[in-house]
């Protein structure tokens, strides 16, 4: 994926990414957690907005209108965890059906571009599946091949 | 009246902390992959 993105901070573990979305709108600090889930080898992905205040909101709609840029930092730090984490998955899922939705939406668009080296399954019903276009999934599933 | 069945309805709270916005993520995940099937998985996990 030879798209830009916006250039990030990694923490020392490379479990936490920071950088910021600058748009005309507004610039907002985005924020990434790869958190050790129950399952061995899954990390679960958690993107949110942090407010100067330090808290954070996971339920607002940006709209920066750059979700290109945003999701091509995502996968840049995607690169950088499984690189540190080898072997390991990542997990996500957005937090309503509608954000999912829009997660497969860009998936399809952006993430298929680098499916020679990345796998992306989705997850629905209680089974993974590999990642096909205009399927419903709860989440995704995102791992080196 | 029917008996309906009992939903757990979970308000979003709109400003957390990070630690807090991570948690709740991180259970909801854990939650769905509570009965999945992981013999769908085409390779190995990892081993960390």
């Amino acid at each position: 994926m030879e798209e830009p993105f916006y250039p990030f901070s990694v923490s020392e573990s490379k479990l936490v990414f920071e950088f910021e979305s600058v748009s005309n709108y507004a610039k907002v600090r985005k924020v990434i957690v790869y958190s050790r889930m129950n399952i061995p080898g899954f990390y679960n992905l958690a993107l949110l907005d942090e407010t100067t205040n330090g808290t954070t909101s996971d339920v607002t709609v940006t709209d920066n209108k750059d979700m290109k840029f945003v999701l091509a930092t995502v996968y840049q730090t995607m690169l950088v965890f499984l690189n540190g984490y080898a072997g390991s998955r990542i997990f996500f899922m957005g937090n309503t059906p509608a954000r999912t939705r829009l997660y497969r939406i860009a998936i399809n668009r952006e993430l298929v571009k680098v499916s020679d080296l990345l796998l992306v399954q989705g997850f629905v019903g209680s089974i993974f599946e590999p990642f096909a276009p205009n399927r419903d999934y709860m989440a995704f599933l995102i791992s080196r091949k | 009246m029917k008996n309906r069945p009992t939903v757990k309805k979970t308000t979003a709270k709109a400003h957390k902390t990070r630690e807090e916005a991570v948690q709740s993520k991180l259970d909801l995940a854990n939650r769905l992959l509570e009965k999945a099937d992981f013999s769908t998985l085409n390779h190995k996990l990892g081993n960390k």
